[in-house]
Order: structure tokens, then sequence, then C-alpha cells
């Protein structure tokens, strides 16, 4: 219909120009990110209503004055004006403008234009993720939106990935955001066993066929998903069809990847100097220790037999040369009413570290159909496929990095069997690498219906049915040689299926009456979750070649669990725009959650935000070159937060087993009155246009105020429990978020820049005094953010017997070598002061270069191994190098005190191993080549694209562990713990730089 | 234009049904499929014998009887004789005398230790044994009580300053506890007892679970084991008559033997005819952090606990508790050491040192009470009681029947204080003796004297930041 309005147009008013000096203009409009054909794009006249949209394959004719200026416009694209200047043809490449003042904006259960928002969302650039050389689509949102923080907890392959957006709102429940695709929230819970690290649904998913990532920041943006939308809300919408031809994308990439940043260790000469000298500082009558002779220790302790044949580099032993390898296909298109994308890609990760592997497989089909004037439905489905390789937890001998443990001074491999060496400080976790498999599948089918019928003119109902099915098998071996597994070899069979669904049903009304414009959504939606599993594992295997447990001599494990929770809401929004300046938007929605007792399970969650676009004002009219743009917004709603375990609330026992007996034991005390934590949150923010909106820029401020925190409260443990699940206790995050987007240049050579950078403090104001701590580390303490760093503080060495030294208490330089007699004290956090991003993209000719940077300051990271890593050679460990610099003689002033083995000096956990985790990454940079129209068009191609990327290419940072970009969460991952421990680096291995190259064709 | 109607019509007809079909509340009912609630968990028989088999199973927790108990012992009281050579800095605290009040050991055993009471609680109100046969009853109530005795009394000896007999002894031991916790109303904060109060306490369950319980249990506690546990608590007090008293009465007519040799006491998977109480462990359901720490063998243990050899030179060259086997090798399993210390092999640490065999299976049960104690308490009981023999021998005979088993050789009479204590330490080293003997026959522990505040364990620093009336151990608070 808007095509033929605009041949009207043409023929009817272009006609009148006909009779003028005009010429004819050709070209074709093209996506400069992808090089794709854009059909449906307006060419426009300057000044004048002479107009066409181009064809299906992006190409278009218009006959025009020669000095015109020619306004290309698509919406998610930068307009562009280009002076005819006589030309007759004229190709333009329009670039993706998501942070276009008129770009349109997913909200929840709908949609909306930039412009007219009021509360604060981020859409992120989604344009360059089918390529990204990355394993989980989170990452592509790393520096890329303001006021989320997102950290890769370890550059192994698959695991979590920790998002906080605006702060931590909760102590003991979950904060991580609720991720809907399709509408459809999904799992996002690791499903994984209890001792590795926990594993991250959503690297299920595909990267190439997300359409649009935007995030609900604030409360009146996210109280529409009321229950669970105090962490923000993600929203995925997946690719659709367009009716016109058939189009085909073909994108391949591969590339190479290792460690992006490895630490020094001694050689053997150095290794050998320091222990042998840690050894001499602890001879008594000529013995160590007063016990053995020095060759004896090196013998039992150092397996070494003192004969200096070896310098072996074990760090290296821990990683493999990385590769990564991507095909994805994809048509979409439409012809009639049907609509349709079909897609399916293909990835495969060699990790960087030795032994962790993954390959996913993804399919996805989405239809969507037109049955009649006022009835649409359709289908989106997608089937996954996911396997990963694992390594064992960061705290396990068997895993690779613990290797670096290891002395130079013993060989890898034993030269009398030509096998890993078995004689070694620690297990030899090579053996670990050799003889263990450790393989997660998980199949994940995401599918969602709709049927939407429009019953008036501007009423419209929608129902949706969505469901989300997770089946997760693991399959583990350890040999009979691995750590634990003797005399005859373990293994592990371990399922478990969560099937999560959703329905909702809602109205949607649209009407405009002169200056009014109004828009009400109003519905119910029904979410339940299922999750079945079961493990069994088995002992005794005839040889290692039997590695299933049907030939197990015998179970010495079984067990199988089941669980659920629902949600039942009811919701409704109204947003109210008058005189195209004024905006008013009301939200609210009932939650009602199976998780909490029978007195507080429904919440009811409302929020109100109001705009005013002040550039329309007659009084800034003036002013509207340069500020092109200008509203103030503010917002104030109330989210909740659920993120507990199931059954939470009930007192429970549960089974358990002893000498052949089933028994039962307490597991759980009553709260009866446990309800929703519910999160405040005040936002006020501007948008600002400048230059006829080449310079664009939105600044917010908020305040969140969570009151009654779900927090697993401590008892006195002297009650048989150690806690309680109560709603007690508040904390606030407030902070300040700035994102800008200039056009730096725009034409032939164009050059945009992306800044964001957010500022957010936590604070915990009431936990009834007391602190809680999982690790004596990361504290909850009132007054301070959320895992606060409290230890002893180190005072470096004394000069004149290499003693380490610590500061008594917190408010005197008085310093003591009794580590017992020091106070522990706050020294520092592990959140950060900021972070942000900040990406250039420029483009000439066919040519576009894209460089991403990201960067965290402020935060504090406890090395958690420097007490093996970094000890004075306190024990046969390898060393970090900067140990060299121990105390050696009196009078030396240095940080390291002096060698002596085994005897604790300074090893104890101090702030000796706090350091700066600020970092700056290069994060991505890419280089595309686009092939000109012509040479396509001879190759019958419409686009094609040829790129190069490299990712982590750098790093700057103080920090003196593998990567700054860390956390180890410890043996025991309750959601609590997840909180609390931040900044926490264990033997963690680092992020991947990957090198790539790519090549898209679309056809 | 009649269709369309008709399409609208029905379309209309679609949507009410579904608003018809909005869920109702009781979808948000969802029950535990695993686990039962806490009202109807102790409403029948069957499940309260179920929580009593949880009680056991809290019992073998690594915490408390499963481990700690014995590992706060032996590192604390190590001087010489064994050399801690781990990594974890929690039990490397304790051998250097210096705990923390954050170490997780220390909490852990609280935590378990209290997990423990307060399922005996359960077990032990009226109206929970009111629903039980008479002889079901006095059985359950008679375990009950013997556990939680047993674990005051052990509780009560970390975390106190030593009994002192003839003292009035108020110095603060643990808070007792005897009521459940049904809700989390009752779980009140509560001072320490005194170490007084918390013997009287240990001695009131156990004496009535030696009343109650019958002759044999099976693997569970019987009246004997009651007895057993009676005759390390007076022991530990120098009421020696009570002491010889109820050691004599679990050797005389307990019907339990002496194992052929000293290391078939150990790494049973059934009753050894010693055992007087043991914990069970099978492949399915186990604790076997004792041998995670102690042994050094194929696929099994760290052995962080290395035996010096200036602890094996105090065995007579004969005495089968003694010997060393030195040719195993990293494929060695226990089921191949027919002595009582080896090599270690050194699949994870310990490589060439000497480790005991007393633990030396992940699936093998825990002797926590063997008939060689009863022996060894009834002769010094005796011997130091001066008022009057209990029991038929004297007290080197107790002493060489021990002797004897282990082809050492005899000692003439009379035995002396020294062989006495002497033979204690040659044959229940390792099992978690050593620091209360030493406390009870007021020794030094290197420089420490027997009292000294750091050889208690600290309450918890958790524990400290939640109840305002418990009271640190002063050592912990620098006074």
């Amino acid at each position: 219909m808007k095509r033929f309005l605009l041949f009207f147009t043409v023929f009817v008013l272009g006609g009148a120009t006909l009779f003028g000096q005009t010429i004819l203009v050709r070209g074709t409009v093209t996506d400069q990110n992808s090089g794709q054909t854009l059909p449906g794009v307006t060419v426009l006249e300057k000044g004048t209503s002479n107009g066409v949209a181009t064809d299906p394959n992006g190409r278009y004719e218009i006959r025009v004055r020669p000095e015109a200026v020619l306004v290309f416009s698509f919406i998610g694209m930068q307009a562009q004006e280009v002076a005819v200047e006589g030309r007759t043809t004229i190709n333009v490449a329009l670039a993706p403008d998501v942070f276009s003042l008129d770009a349109v904006v997913i909200v929840g259960y709908g949609t909306a234009l930039k412009r007219e928002l009021t509360g604060s969302i981020s859409k992120v650039e989604t344009e360059g993720i089918a390529q990204m050389p990355s394993h989980t689509f989170e990452t592509a949102i790393q520096g890329r939106a303001s006021g989320v923080f997102v950290e890769q907890a370890s550059g192994k392959l698959g695991e979590s990935i920790k998002m906080r957006i605006r702060g931590s709102s909760s102590i003991s429940a979950d904060n991580q955001p609720l991720y809907v695709i399709d509408g459809v929230p999904i799992t996002t819970q690791n499903q994984g066993q209890e001792f590795n690290q926990p594993t991250s649904p959503l690297a299920d998913l595909s990267m190439t066929d997300i359409e649009s990532i935007q995030i609900l920041k604030d409360a009146s943006a996210a109280a529409i998903y009321g229950s669970r939308a105090s962490n923000g809300v993600v929203i995925i919408n997946t690719k659709r069809g367009q009716t016109g031809v058939t189009r085909f994308n073909v994108n391949y990439s591969s590339g190479l990847s290792e460690p992006s940043r490895l630490m020094e260790w001694l050689n053997a000469q150095q290794y050998f100097e320091l222990l042998d000298e840690a050894m001499d500082n602890v001879l008594y009558d000529g013995l160590v220790w007063g016990w053995l002779p020095k060759e004896e220790i090196w013998r039992r302790y150092g397996r070494w037999n003192g004969v200096m044949e070896y310098d072996e580099d074990w760090q290296a032993e821990a990683f493999q040369k990385g590769s990564f390898n991507r095909i994805s296909f994809n048509g979409s298109g439409g012809m009639g009413n049907t609509t349709f994308y079909a897609g399916i890609s293909y990835d495969d990760h060699t990790g960087i570290l030795r032994g962790n592997n993954m390959n996913k497989f993804n399919a996805r089909l989405n239809l969507d159909q037109k049955a009649s004037d006022r009835f649409s439905f359709g289908m989106q489905m997608s089937l996954n496929r996911n396997e990963l390789e694992r390594v064992e937890n960061d705290n396990a001998f068997a895993t690779p990095l613990q290797l670096v443990a290891q002395s130079p001074l013993t060989p890898i491999i034993d030269p009398a069997t030509g096998e890993y060496n078995t004689n070694t400080v620690y297990y030899n976790g090579l053996i670990s690498i050799r003889d263990t498999y450790n393989n997660t599948t998980v199949f994940r089918t995401l599918a969602n219906a709709y049927g939407a019928y429009n019953i008036l003119d501007g009423l419209t109902f929608r129902s949706e049915f969505g469901t989300d099915l997770l089946d997760q098998r693991e399959k583990n071996f350890w040999g009979r040689n691995t750590i634990g597994a003797g005399p005859a070899g373990e293994a592990q069979n371990r399922s478990v299926r969560v099937l999560n669904y959703n329905w909702e049903n809602y109205f949607n009304f649209d009407k405009a009456l002169d200056l009014h414009v109004v828009n009400v959504v109003a519905g119910m939606s029904y979410q339940e979750s299922n999750t079945v599993g079961n493990n069994i594992e088995g002992r005794g295997f005839p040889t290692d070649d039997f590695q299933n447990i049907a030939s197990a001599a015998e179970a010495s494990s079984f067990s199988s669990w089941e669980y659920g929770h629902s949600f039942l809401s009811f919701f409704s929004r109204v947003n109210y725009k008058f005189m195209d300046k004024y905006l008013l938007s009301l939200s609210g929605r009932v939650d009602g959650s199976s998780r909490f007792g029978i007195d507080n399970r429904f919440g009811f969650f409302p929020s109100v935000s109001a705009g005013w676009i002040l550039s329309e004002e007659n009084f800034l009219r003036g002013l509207s070159d340069p500020l092109s743009f200008l509203k103030v917004r503010a917002s104030y709603g109330i989210t909740g937060n659920s993120g507990i375990p199931d059954y939470a609330h009930l007192a429970l026992f549960g089974g358990v087993n002893y000498a052949g007996r089933n028994g039962i034991e307490p597991i759980q005390l009553q709260s009866r009155a446990l309800g929703w934590e519910r999160t405040s949150q005040f936002n006020v923010g501007a948008d600002f246009g400048l230059f006829n909106d080449r310079l664009t820029f939105e600044v917010d401020y908020y305040y969140k105020y969570t009151t009654d925190l779900l927090l697993y409260r401590t008892l006195p443990s002297t009650s048989g429990y150690t806690g309680v699940w109560s709603n007690f206790g508040t904390l606030e995050n407030k902070g300040l978020e700035f994102a800008l987007r200039s056009n730096n240049l725009t034409g032939r050579f164009s050059w945009t820049t992306d800044f964001n950078i957010s500022f957010n403090r936590n604070k915990i104001l009431d936990v009834g005094g007391e602190e809680i701590t999982p690790n004596s580390l990361s504290y909850v303490m009132e007054g301070q953010p959320l895992g606060v760093f409290k230890m002893r503080k180190y005072a470096g060495v004394d000069p004149d017997n290499g003693d380490a030294l610590f500061y008594l208490n917190a408010d005197s330089q008085e310093t003591t070598n009794d580590y017992n007699l020091a106070e522990s004290q706050v020294v520092g956090s592990p959140n950060p002061d900021f972070v942000g991003g900040l990406s250039n993209y420029m483009a000439y000719g066919g040519f576009d270069l894209n460089v991403l940077m990201s960067f965290v300051y402020g935060n504090m990271i406890y090395r958690g191994g420097g007490i093996y890593q970094s000890a004075n050679g306190d024990w046969f460990d390898n060393q970090t190098v900067d140990q060299m610099n121990r105390w050696q003689n009196p009078g030396d002033i240095t940080e390291v005190p002096q060698a002596r083995l085994g005897e604790g000096n300074g090893t104890q956990e101090s702030d000796r191993y706090l350091t700066d985790g600020s970092y700056l990454r290069l994060r991505n940079i890419e280089l595309g080549y686009t092939l000109p129209q012509n040479v396509l068009r001879s190759i019958r191609l419409s686009g094609m694209r040829i790129y190069l990327s490299v990712q982590n290419l750098y790093t700057f940072t103080k920090y003196e562990g593998w990567d700054p970009e860390v956390n180890f969460l410890g043996t025991n991952r309750s959601t609590q713990n997840q909180n609390i421990i931040q900044g926490i680096d264990f033997y963690t291995a680092p992020q991947a730089r990957t090198y790539s190259v790519g090549i898209n064709f679309t056809f | 234009m009649k269709n369309i109607k008709t399409n609208h019509t029905r379309g209309l007809i679609l949507v009410a049904v579904i608003l018809s079909m909005l869920a109702c509340t009781e979808k948000l009912d969802i029950q535990p499929k695993q686990s039962i609630d806490a009202e109807t968990a102790l409403t029948s028989p069957q499940n309260i014998q179920a929580t009593l088999v949880g009680a056991y199973l809290e019992a073998r927790h690594t915490g408390i009887f499963g481990s700690s108990f014995n590992e706060y012992s032996e590192l604390y009281a190590a001087t010489n004789d064994m050399q801690f050579i781990g990594t974890y800095q929690q039990p490397r605290e304790f051998y250097r005398k210096q705990a923390t009040v954050t170490n997780t050991y220390v909490s852990t055993t609280w935590i378990r230790a209290y997990r423990l009471i307060n399922k005996t609680n359960l077990l032990l109100q009226q109206d929970v044994l009111g629903l039980l046969s008479d002889s079901e009853k006095q059985r359950v109530e008679g375990e009950a009580r013997f556990l939680r005795g047993w674990v005051v009394f052990e509780m009560t000896r970390l975390f106190g300053l030593p009994y002192e007999p003839g003292q009035a002894n108020n110095q603060p031991g643990i808070p007792i506890i005897l009521i459940p916790t049904n809700d989390v109303q009752d779980a009140t904060k509560l001072p320490r007892n005194s170490v007084a109060e918390c013997y009287q306490q240990a001695i009131a369950d156990l004496s009535s679970a030696k009343d109650l319980l019958p002759a044999s249990n099976g693997v569970y506690a019987s009246s004997f084991a009651a007895s057993a546990v009676l005759a390390r608590l007076y022991l530990q007090m120098g009421n020696y008559t009570a002491a010889a008293t109820e050691a004599n009465r679990v050797i005389e007519q307990g019907g339990f033997s002496l194992t052929a040799t000293p290391l078939e006491a150990f790494n049973n998977s059934g009753m050894s005819p010693e055992d007087i109480f043991a914990l069970q462990n099978n492949v399915a359901s186990n604790t076997p952090w004792l041998t995670v720490m102690y042994a050094s063998l194929n696929g099994m243990g760290r052995g962080d606990y290395d035996i010096q050899q200036v602890f094996i030179d105090r065995f007579h060259p004969d005495d089968l508790r003694g010997m060393v086997q030195t040719d195993t090798d990293p494929g060695t399993t226990i089921a191949e050491v027919h002595h009582m210390y080896y090599i270690g092999v050194g699949t994870i640490l310990n490589f060439g040192g000497i480790n005991t065999s007393k633990w030396g299976d992940y699936y093998a049960n825990i002797p926590l009470i063997r008939l060689a104690e009863m022996y060894l308490i009834r002769a010094e009981a005796n011997f130091e009681s001066g008022t009057g023999q209990v029991g038929p021998n004297t007290p080197t005979q107790d002493i060489n029947t021990i002797r004897q088993r282990a082809q050492a050789p005899v000692h003439a009479e009379p035995v002396t204080r020294q062989q006495i204590r002497e033979e204690r330490y040659l044959e229940l080293c390792w099992e978690g003796h050593r620091l209360h003997d030493l406390k009870r026959w007021k020794l030094n522990i290197g420089d420490y004297p027997y009292n000294a505040g750091n050889l208690i364990l600290p309450i918890p620093f958790r524990e400290m930041e939640v109840n305002d009336l418990m009271e640190q151990n002063s050592w912990y608070t620098g006074s």
C-alpha cells in the first residue's frame, strides 16, 4: 500500500517536473554492514514530495533535477543525504542506526519508537553478532549498552556469564536479568552438576538468528514484567521474513585462538635457587625443620633427585591451539500473506584450554501468516544442540591451569615409561586430560506460536503459547589412573529435563483522537517450569576401555530429583501521548508465584512515567539548530524478585541413606510469610539530538531501593539450621549512565562513534547488623557494597629480618608479624566504579572498520591462588617470577618476605593478593570489504562481504593474574554465594584472543 | 458479508474461550515431589525410624564423628610424631595450634553437631515417642539420647577448657539445647552452659541410653556402646571408679572380642568383633574424609598426615602396630597393605612418607569405639583410682592383653603409669584420642600447657555474628 502511494505520488506529482530539466538517477541501496541490498528504502528528492521506494533487489530509479539532493531513509537505518551533482548512478550504503530516535524498540508486549519512550531502554547493536567468534551471545552486549555490566567468569567455553543491570539488587535471590526470547521467558539457571562451574543455558542459542536485543532497565520499562524485573529484562527477538523475493545469506567464518594473557613463572634455575634458599632458611641442626636433610625433602616433596635435567614449561601444557569455525545459512522472504525466516548454523569451538571444546547446531524456522484481514498467526521454532567437552573445576588438581603449580625441575613425560610423569609435586593433571571425559550435551527446543485477532479497528487480541524444552545429558568418565578414580575408574551419567512453558493472552488497543494518542495493553500470563533429573555413578571397570556404567562393578551413587514453580500474572499498561510532545505511561502487574507462602503469593508492581519532548515546543523551536531534539523523562515504579529456590517457604524433610537403610532428615524451616522482594526505582533522564541528530546522547540518573530482601537470614546454628528464607533488609543502588552516538563524518567516508559509561554505587543498608561471608574474604556488611573485601592488611616486609608484616588494626600504622593478631579490615570492593565501552565505526568505499573497546575501572580482584603461586617459596608450587625479589639480607627493601619452606611467612590470605582489576580491553576489531554492486551483478550475487577480525587483541591492566575479567565462585554455589563472591580468581582461565576471517554472501 | 460476519463471530468466540480458560490460582499450588512436609514427617512410626537413620547419617558427617573430631585431636596433639604436609589451610591451623575464628572446619563442626542435636531433640519429643510401641520407643529414645549425649561430650572437650576434677568447672562449654526447632521462632539465641553442666547433660543422656538400649542393636547403638562412651567420659573427668565400672561392663558382658591382629580392626565393611560402635560406610553412602587425609594409596588419599620415624621408633621391633610396609607402588590399594604403616605412594601428595593403614578405604566403616580402648580405660582407671580393682584383671593384665594381640613383649607386673599411658598412645594413635589424653594427664603439648587457650577451638565467626549471647573463647579475643 505504501509503495502504491509512492508510485502514485511519483506519477501524479512527479509528472509536473517531467517538463523541467530532469535526469534519471539509478542505483542500489545496500546495508553498509552486511552488504545486503535493501528493499523498501524511501528515496526522496529533498524539499519536494518526489519520491520512490527501492524494489526487492534494492534498486531504484528516480527522475530529479541535476542539482537535487536525495534523501535515503529506512526504518532502523541512519538517513543519508546525497547531492546528485549531475550523476546518473548513485549507489548508497546505509548504516544501521540503533540509536536513531526513530528506531523501533521492542518493549514488553509491544513496540515503541525510541523518541517516544518514557522509560530507560538500551537497544544493542546486533549487526555484527552473527560473525562474532564467541560462544554465547551475551558477550555481544559487553561494552555496548550503558548500565549493563557483563562479566565472563573465565575463558572456559559454555560457562555462565554474569550480567548485572544497574547493580545487584538482592543478596540471596537471583541477580541475573530476566531473558525473554520471542516473548518466552527462558530457562537461564545452570543445570550442570554441582562440582563443576555453572554452565550457561544461554550458550545453547544461536548467535546468527538474533534480530534485536533490548534491555529494559528502569521500573517503567520493566514493570510490565513485574515479577523478576528487578534485575532488568533482556528482550531478544529473532529474525522474521519480509514480503518480497526470497533472499539467502551464507556466512562462513573461521579463526584461531590463543590465551589473551599468560603469567610468568620461574624457570628451573630460578626455581631451584628460590626453593633451595627457602630450605636453607629453615635448617635447624643442618636438617630442614630439624627433621630431614634437604636432599630428602627435595626427593619427597619436590619430587626431584638433585640432577638438573629438565626445565619444563607446565603453563604451556594447559593450553591448546584454539580454533573457531561457524557456518550459517539462512533464507527469508514471503509471498502474499506468508512470510518466513529459516536458518541453520553450525559452530565449532576448540577452546584454549586442553580438553575444552564445544560445538553447536542450531536450526530455526519463523513463519507468519495473515489468514484474513482480521486474523494472523505464526510460529517461531528453533532446535538447538550444544555439545560441550568440559574440564574440571578451577579448584581441582585435574583442571588444566593447576598444572602451573608443578615444578619446572620435574619432567612432564616420565622418560622411563614415555607416559605422563606420575612422580610430580602434585597430581599430574595431564593424566586427567588424557583419561577423562566430561561431556555435556544439551538439546533445546524453543517454540512459540501465536494468533492475533483484530476485533475492532484498533483493538487486537493476541494469544501466545511458548515453550522452552531443555534436555541435558552429562556423561563423564574418569580412568583408573586419574585422581580419586582408582583403583578401577569411575563413570557418571546424569540427565536433566526442564520444561518451561508460558501462555500469554492480551488485548492491545490503539486510538488516536485529534491530538490524543492512546495505547492500552491488558492481559494475563501463566508460566510454569518443571525440572526432572536423575544421576547415576558407578565405579570399578574391567579396563579403561569400558566406560559405560553398564560395565561398572557397583553403583556408587544414584539419585533423582523433581521440582517446579509457576507464575500467574495479570498486567496492563496505558500509554498516552498528547500533541506529540507530552507522554505519559502507566503500568501495573499483579504476579503470583508458587514460591511464596500462601498469604503473600501475590504482589502488585505498578509504575508511572512521563516524558516531555521539549524540542517540539515553540520556545525551543528557535534553537532547533543545533538542538534538534530534546526530551526529558522521569519514571518511578516497583518491580519484584522471586529468584529463590522452589519451595523455599515450606518446612521440609528430605530422604537420605545410611548403612543401607533409608532415612529422612529436616532440610529447611517454614517461612509462612515469605513474599516478594521489592525494588522501587526512580529514574530521570534526558535525550538530546544535536545538529540534526548527528550527535545524539542520553543521560540517566537512577535510584533503586530494595526492601523486603529475600535474604537467607543467618540463624544461630545451635537451632540445627543455618538460616531461613525471609523478607528482611534493605539495600540501594544509585547510578548515572551516559550514552552517546556521534556521526562524525557522513557521506563517502563515514565515521560513527558510540560511547557509553555507567556509574553504579551499591550499598547494603540493613541486614540486621550482622556480617555475612561465604569465604571469609567477601562480605555483606551494612554501609558497604555487596561482596566487599575484608581481610588482613599486608604491611610489607620487615627490612631487618624478612618477616611478613600486617597492620594491627584499621586505625593504626602499627604492624605485627603475627597474622592472628592483625585485625581483619575492609580493604576494597570488587564492584567497579564505572564500566563502559567505546566503539568506532568507519566506512570508505567498500571498506568498513569497527573497533570496540570496553573498560572496567576501580574494582579489586583477589587472586585466591596467590597463597600458593606467589608465596615466596613457601612450598614446592612453582612461583610467579616476582617472588625472586624476596628479602635476603638485612636492609633489603621489598614486598616479598624471606623464603622459608613451610613456615607460612606472609602466605596467609591478606590483601597482599588483592590488586586493582581495572582494565581496558580491545574487545573486537573488524575490518570488512563489501564488493561493489557492478562486480556482484556479474557474479549474480546481491551482496558479498569479506572480513577479518580480532577479539581481545590486547588488554591494558595492572592485574597480576591471567585475566582481570574473572570470577571463581568456589565450591558452594548457592545463589547467595554467586551474588556475594565477586572478583575472585583461582587458577581461572583467561579469555581467548581470536583471529578470524569470514565471508558473507547474499543472493 | 455474511461470511465475514461469521468469521468475526468465530473469532470473538475464540477470544471468549481463551479468556474463560484464564488459569486459576490453584495453579500456584505446586507441591514438592522429593521431600515431605515437616508436619507429616514425624507422625508415623516409619517416619520416626527414618528420622533416626537420618540422625546417624548426621553423626557420620565429616564435620563431627566422621572425621573432624579425630583430626582436631591428632593435629592439635601433634608435635614431632606427625608432620602435617597438606596444602589445606584449615587443618594446618590446628597443626600450628593457631586456629582462626573463620576456619571452615570449625564452623562445619559447630553446625553439624547442632544439626545432630536438633535431630535427636525432634525424636525425643513426648508426642513423637508416644506414637511408637513400647519396645520401639525405648530403643528410639535410647539411640537419640546416646547420640545427643555423646556429641555434647565431644563438643564440650573441644570448645571448652579442660574439665578439672574436683573443681567447679564453670568455664564455658557449649549451649545445651534440649528443645527441637520446629519453627523459626524456636531458633533462639542461647548462651554457653558451663563445662560442668555439659558433662552433667552428657552423663544424663548416656546413662539413660544405657538403660533404654538393648544389649545388641546391629550396627546401631547398643547399651554397651552407651557404657563405652560413659567410660571414656568418666575417664576424662577423672572419675576412675565409674570409668572402670563402665569399661568392665563392656568387657565382661558385651560379648566383644579383640581381632586376631591390630590391623584387622580397621578397613572392614561389616562390624568387626571388636567394634562397640562404628560408623557405617559403603559405596553408596560414605564419609571418606579420614581416608582422604590419612591415606596415600592408589587413587585414595592425600596422605597429609605424615607419620614420623621417631614415633615408629617407640614400638618394639616385634610389635605389629609399628610395622612399616615398604614395597608399595602407585598401584597399591589397602587390600595389599598388611602392615599398620606403609610408605605413601604419592598419587596426590605424600610420596615416600609414612602413612597409617587405619584409614585406608573410603568405603570401609569407621570404628569409633573399640574393645581395646575399654581394656586401656579399665587398666588406667584401676591403676589411678586407688579404691580397689574393678573386674577380674589387674592393670598389667589388661595392658598385656593388648600387647599380646600386637605380638609385643608383655610387661612385668606391675605396670607403671608411664607404661599404661604409652600403651594408650601406641594402640589408639590416629583415632582422635591423643589431645584429650594429654589434657587429662596435664602434659604440655610442645611449649603449650595442657590448658592453653589456643588448644581449644574458637566459637565460629558466623555464630558470634548472629548470637550476641555467645561468649568467645578468650584466646581468640586476644585477651
